[in-house]
């Protein structure tokens, strides 16, 4: 509803933003930083457009998390996120963050172990959101939740 | 009277048909792998989760994410190998994300190959044991 714009803040944005000496407070129409650097213009647009006020920073707090946790352990580390549609269900967008880093994976066992480590992540922050939010928002969350997804490859 | 398939004879069919050796068209054979074990586990996830037959992909992936989501995670990597198979003709395909700028800033790419088959069975398997659980 225009004029009553909840405002939320992406968590880890004040500590990882420019503004970092101060707290942003992030409306509907001003996407967060990691958003505008690492998301694709066509996701930046879905997110403009989106009802669902909570995703551009839900998304903020995953690529803020996934950075950290990806930087403390990798050299080679790129990540960004974008949009993946079905031919068969062309109105279904899904919201895909790509991770690349020199993983050097030993087996499929290995890989797994990585990517359940970052899908914990994921599921720390969505539950951080759950928490958070009042809960009539909370359907925000799940619908985040579930468009969201996180995929690997080696640099 | 009426039969019921099991779509975990899907990923079965798919660990015979990754054994086959058919000499000169071993890509329509991985392509065939990535499809089948995508529908493996997203019709057995309908089965389980007790969802009408004809439910759409993003309805079993809001249903599954939102219950778990490594087992989300194993569907939403056999989807996108299911989608490089069935629509991604040229290969390597990368998915690239790219800056305002242009430049590439991560990419995942789609081989349709013998490693990304035996990904696809890899993940179906896991899928199948979590949902078990």
């Amino acid at each position: 509803m225009e004029g009553e714009i909840k405002k939320y803040e992406s968590s880890s944005y004040a500590t990882a933003g420019p503004e970092n000496s101060t707290k942003s407070v992030i409306t509907r129409h001003q996407l967060p930083y990691h958003v505008t650097r690492l998301a694709e213009n066509e996701l930046i647009q879905k997110l403009m457009r989106s009802d669902n006020d909570l995703l551009p920073h839900i998304l903020n707090d995953l690529l803020t998390q996934l950075s950290i946790f990806l930087e403390d352990r990798y050299e080679l580390v790129h990540l960004g996120a974008r949009t993946l549609r079905d031919p068969e269900e062309p109105e279904w967008e899904v919201i895909v963050i790509i991770v690349n880093a020199d993983f050097g994976f030993e087996d499929f066992e290995h890989r797994f172990e990585v990517e359940d480590k970052i899908e914990k992540i994921v599921e720390n922050v969505i539950d951080k959101w759950r928490e958070k939010v009042h809960k009539d928002d909370v359907t925000k969350v799940k619908e985040a939740n579930a468009i969201i997804s996180v995929i690997i490859d080696e640099t | 009277m009426k039969r019921k398939f099991d779509p975990r004879r899907f990923l079965e069919f798919s660990k015979e048909l990754f054994q086959t050796d058919f000499s000169n068209d071993d890509e329509a054979k991985y392509r065939t792998i990535n499809g089948r074990c995508y529908y493996a586990a997203f019709l057995y996830a309908i089965e389980q989760l007790g969802l009408e037959p004809e439910a759409t992909h993003r309805k079993v992936q809001d249903k599954v994410m939102n219950l778990d989501r490594k087992l989300g995670k194993e569907l939403t990597y056999l989807w996108i190998y299911r989608l490089g198979a069935d629509y991604y003709l040229e290969t390597p395909a990368p998915i690239t994300i790219r800056d305002r700028e242009g430049a590439v800033i991560a990419e995942k790419t789609i081989r349709c190959n013998e490693e990304e088959a035996r990904e696809s069975i890899a993940r179906a398997e896991r899928f199948f044991k979590f949902m078990e659980s």
